[in-house]
């Protein structure tokens, strides 16, 4: 309890009323070039194109002859595409397996590396950080032969321990978590080192403090440590959550939405439609719906970690 | 005294018990890696036997994939890898900051808009940017390449939390020392930032090293393959040399390991907060 | 300030430097290929013909060659070859191109997606340019395949059959001989599964290459999937269950449900001695002469269900010509020039370069005394006869076929409910078909 008057109060800055005083203008100027850049490159590099998709959403396209427009029709027959919804439903059951193991472990190995004393955790730091590095192609080979039923490491680790041998990607039961633990395995140590950033800002003498106060490793964490993560915390939250809804290079490679459907989610069903069945118009009609669920549950998430800090 | 001694083998004790667990958590996370490099020095027709210690090792995987021109495609990597990360850099700490320490007109939906731009899949707009591409004729060309690769939301994203750790009273004793408002950016902001600006680089750096499927779209001529194209290129239908796949997964690798080797340590000096003179 | 000045200024410099070196190796590096974009403008009449494949390594070279053979017929004409990773090709790359209005001028396209082109008008009409000698000297039923309503729509190049490749070693030791029928195939599938080594490898992931392999146990059977003529799905009834069926008890027998290799076009695990048995294609036989000499791998046609007829896949890419480009008719001559006319370039492609069955007759002629070696006779003298061509069902109905095998194979479905789920989906999508099958 008292661990939580060491941390110093955050102050909410003041809001500043837009009149015409030189220096609120001389602000909004300023922050406006700032932005100029991105916002100038992502409304021609990214809007523009989805408004372009937004447009072929109302269209038929097949890319090789004109487009015609259907207007909804793209719409309404998505409501009955019970491949799609079964697709939405592969996703969020992904994204439930894949953001908390994420979150979690990346943060437990944060704390864990950060209280290796020395040289040896900049060497582990580097350790954790090689899977990140590795190209989505090798990964998939790579655990292709790890899981693989018949003569991979993993089923060989499981004979000795008298399980039996397991399908991992062949079986529908087991490949969506497969394609989650090969995804996790290559983010982790990355998201751990964004953690540790930012555990390195944490003061020492606040940990220091609460000692003192006879603090126990659990409520240095729920106290100090964790609130003073909130930003980072919101930031991975956030960005894996919309990276799982996102998940397709990984499964392309390894499962093609198999075995019997079991990983199509989403984006791979809204490829299909585009570049196998080339029905373009639908396929955009799709990729709509999809970021109307992601940006509902952003803007939910990012409200729940509202607290104190300025959203 | 022999609490001293009792307080000194405790620490001791306890720095081997990390450093066993954290070298259990290497086997564990790296073995795939393991694998990778086992696999590359086989033989390509004793790739698929999935042994742990190769019967015949061989380098004819990496003079393959060495062969052929490797050296163009790398430095066409490097360049393109180079250019978006120091541009991405300083475009999305100016951004982030803004959104984060700055007040003004329509922050917030701003800000949505920004992040919005994750949740489109990469399929969705791949055809209408490289239409877009034709139109400014910016095709087989590495304008095409690089520039759409700069804008990006997560860059912004993970700044804007960053400098929204920072302490408010931050602005307001530069300000008072007669700072300018991008003097304040870039005298404050930017050097508090640095373990942030490293592992963004890090990180841009490698998802442009190894990005595929936008190069592949918009080049046409083999002169400006990167190398995640020309590596694609070995996996035909029955005579793909594995190993050579292997091969140059750690070949692709190996730089990345070295320059965040030697950037760990911006890495890990963040400046601690307790003191703002 | 001048810390940060420093680093930025070096970063800049930094990359300054190596944007230097990259303009300069990008510009000076060796062209493998055919690609002479920075030629001097002296031949300003020259036109430029796009030439797109999938292929890669000794394949890719050959390809890429044909643009010199052509400069000595027509100098004026120069072929800029490019080729890209067969996964890409067909998805994105062809995608993106065409949609823009950059779809290349010479293209591969497989039997599959052929009709998407020939329907849209994009493929060229090349009836034309076919001579009457050329029209006799191709196989019948392989021109059929590439002619939409009377129009000749592309050019046939290869021929590829599918057929059971077994390790003849592991049969002996388990005193078996290669298997006729389905119920033998089941049984050495069985009998062949132990020491991790799989009794057979058929495909598992779903696909068009999925379903290119298991059309034949359907055809066996006397079934089929579409009525072309009356535009009707025929995916049911016994012959379809029976078909179905199959492969999900190859896979409880002891076909692995996931493979190391991303696709069983590679005979990899079957060279390496891991498995007994792989349903594979004419495309294997010189990668087993090449890499896996050692391995005792022999041939036999696909097994026959009891009262069924013989069959296998004859699948295989065509040329097609871009109709849109605005140097098309160049680019037709080419393409005409290289497999309709020409008998030593698709004689080398079939023979040296791969093995493969050319559908002209001609060039089976020349090259009679290599269809006759090795594993290559198997193909030639008791598979060729019971080849039929593969279907180029739009990916809709290719999805339809697909859904029902994954789930016989691996969510224990019901083959009968299977069936009659895809036949539903194929019937509706029929109706608003307008294209032809």
């Amino acid at each position: 309890m008292k661990a939580q008057s060491v941390i110093p109060e955050r102050e909410e800055p003041k809001k500043k009323k837009f009149n015409f005083y030189s220096k609120n203008t001389r602000e909004n100027i300023f922050a406006y070039c700032m932005l100029a850049p991105d916002v100038i490159g992502l409304a021609v590099f990214f809007f523009l194109p989805v408004i372009i998709a937004l447009y072929t959403s109302f269209h038929s396209w097949n890319v090789l002859e004109p487009m015609q427009f259907i207007g909804l029709d793209n719409y309404k027959a998505m409501l009955s595409d019970t491949q799609w919804w079964g697709s939405v439903r592969t996703t969020l059951l992904y994204s439930v397996m894949f953001v908390p193991m994420v979150f979690c472990f990346s943060l437990l190995m944060a704390i864990f590396v950060n209280s290796i004393p020395g040289k040896a955790q900049q060497l582990f730091r580097t350790l954790f950080f090689i899977p990140y590095a590795i190209s989505t192609v090798v990964a998939s080979l790579i655990w292709r032969f790890i899981l693989d039923p018949q003569r991979g490491f993993l089923n060989e680790i499981f004979g000795l321990f008298g399980i039996s041998p397991q399908g991992f990607l062949g079986s529908t039961k087991q490949a969506l978590f497969c394609i989650a633990l090969v995804s996790a395995w290559m983010l982790i140590g990355y998201y751990c080192i964004i953690f540790l950033s930012a555990l390195k800002d944490i003061p020492i003498s606040y940990y220091e403090a609460a000692k003192l106060d006879g603090a126990n490793a659990f409520h240095i964490f729920t106290n100090i440590t964790f609130p003073l993560l909130k930003e980072v915390s919101t930031f991975v939250l956030v960005v894996t959550t919309i990276a799982s809804f996102q998940v397709f290079d990984l499964i392309k490679i390894l499962t093609n939405g198999g075995p019997s459907e079991a990983t199509n989610v989403s984006v791979y069903y809204i490829y299909q439609n585009a570049f196998e069945f080339m029905k373009v118009g639908y396929s955009s009609a799709l990729a709509f719906v999809l970021f109307l669920i992601i940006f509902v549950m952003s803007l939910f998430q990012l409200k729940l970690t509202k607290g104190e800090t300025n959203v | 005294m022999s609490d001293q001694l009792n307080y000194k083998e405790k620490r001791k004790f306890n720095y081997w018990i990390k450093i066993a667990f954290a070298a259990f958590l290497t086997i564990l996370m790296l073995f795939p890696i393991y694998m990778m490099f086992v696999s590359s020095i086989k033989p390509s027709n004793e790739v698929f036997d999935l042994k742990l210690i190769p019967e015949t090792v061989t380098l004819e995987g990496f003079q393959l994939t060495l062969g052929q021109n490797f050296m163009s495609y790398f430095l066409n990597s490097l360049f393109v890898s180079t250019t978006v990360t120091v541009f991405a850099l300083a475009f999305h700490a100016m951004a982030g900051y803004a959104l984060a320490r700055l007040n003004f007109h329509g922050k917030n939906a701003i800000f949505l808009s920004i992040l919005s731009t994750l949740m489109i899949p990469f399929s969705v707009i791949m055809i209408p940017l490289f239409i877009l591409m034709k139109q400014f004729d910016w095709l087989n060309s590495f304008k095409g390449v690089i520039i759409p690769a700069i804008p990006h939301a997560y860059g912004i994203f993970l700044f804007r939390q960053f400098f929204l750790t920072l302490p408010k009273d931050l602005e307001e004793a530069a300000t008072i020392d007669g700072c300018s408002l991008f003097g304040i950016f870039v005298r404050i902001m930017l050097p508090l930032s640095k373990p942030i600006c490293v592992t963004l680089a890090v990180a841009f750096f490698i998802a442009n090293w190894n990005n595929y499927l936008w190069p592949l779209i918009v080049t046409q001529n083999q002169d400006m393959w990167v190398l995640q194209i020309a590596l694609a290129n070995f996996i035909g239908r029955s005579d793909t040399p594995w190993n050579a796949i292997m091969a140059s997964g750690v070949i692709t690798v190996l730089p990345i390991i070295i320059i965040f080797f030697i950037l760990q340590k911006q890495l890990v000096e963040g400046i601690k907060m307790s003191g703002l003179k | 300030m001048k810390k940060a000045n420093r680093i930025i200024s070096f970063l800049l410099t930094g990359a300054l430097l190596i944007s230097a070196a990259g303009c300069a190796s990008g510009g000076s590096s060796a062209s493998n290929s055919a690609a002479g974009q920075s030629k001097p403008a002296a031949n300003a009449e020259k036109t430029k013909i796009t030439f797109w494949t999938f292929h890669t390594n000794a394949e890719k070279d050959f390809m890429a060659s044909l643009g010199e053979k052509y400069k000595k017929v027509n100098p004026n004409v120069e072929i800029v070859y490019q080729n890209f990773p067969e996964a890409d090709y067909m998805g994105s790359k062809l995608t993106t191109a065409f949609a823009a209005g950059s779809g290349p001028d010479v293209f591969v396209m497989s039997p599959g997606d052929f009709l998407k082109y020939a329907n849209s008008g994009v493929a060229m009409d090349l009836t034309s340019y076919y001579t009457d000698e050329m029209k006799k000297d191709f196989l019948p039923s392989s021109l059929q395949a590439v002619t939409v309503d009377n129009k000749i729509m592309g050019i046939p190049f290869e021929t590829e059959l599918l057929g059971l490749y077994y390790n003849k070693d592991m049969f002996k030791a388990a005193n078996l001989n290669p298997p006729k029928t389905w119920s033998e195939l089941e049984a050495d599938t069985k009998a062949l599964t132990k020491n991790k080594i799989a009794g057979l490898l058929v495909e598992p992931s779903k696909g068009y290459y999925q379903n290119f392999t298991w059309y034949p146990f359907l055809w066996q059977t006397g079934s089929n999937v579409i009525d072309t003529e009356k535009k009707t799905g025929t995916f049911e009834g016994a012959g379809t269950e029976k078909a179905l069926k199959l492969w999900g008890d190859l896979i409880k027998a002891g076909a692995p449900q996931k493979l190391s290799i991303p696709l069983t076009n590679d005979i990899a695990l079957l060279g390496e001695g891991q498995a007994a048995m792989q349903v594979c294609g004419t495309w294997a036989v010189a990668s087993l002469e090449q890499k896996y000499p050692k391995t005792n791998i022999g041939l036999v046609p696909l097994p026959v269900p009891d009262g069924g007829k013989a069959a296998t896949c004859a699948g295989g890419w065509k040329m097609l010509v871009n109709g849109k480009s605005k140097n098309a008719d160049a680019a037709a001559k080419f393409a005409m020039w290289a497999f309709a006319e020409n008998v030593d370039i698709p004689l080398e492609w079939c023979t040296k370069v791969k093995f493969a069955y050319s559908p002209r007759t001609s060039v089976v002629q020349a090259g009679k005394d290599i269809y006759s070696k090795g594993l290559r006779n198997v193909f030639t003298n008791e598979i060729y006869s019971s080849a039929i061509g593969e279907p180029r069902y739009p990916a809709e109905v290719v999805n339809a076929v697909g859904d029902a095998l994954q789930s016989v194979m691996f969510s224990n479905g019901d083959p009968k409910a299977e069936a009659k789920t895809a036949n539903d989906k194929i019937n509706e999508f029929l109706k608003t078909y307008k294209g032809s099958l």
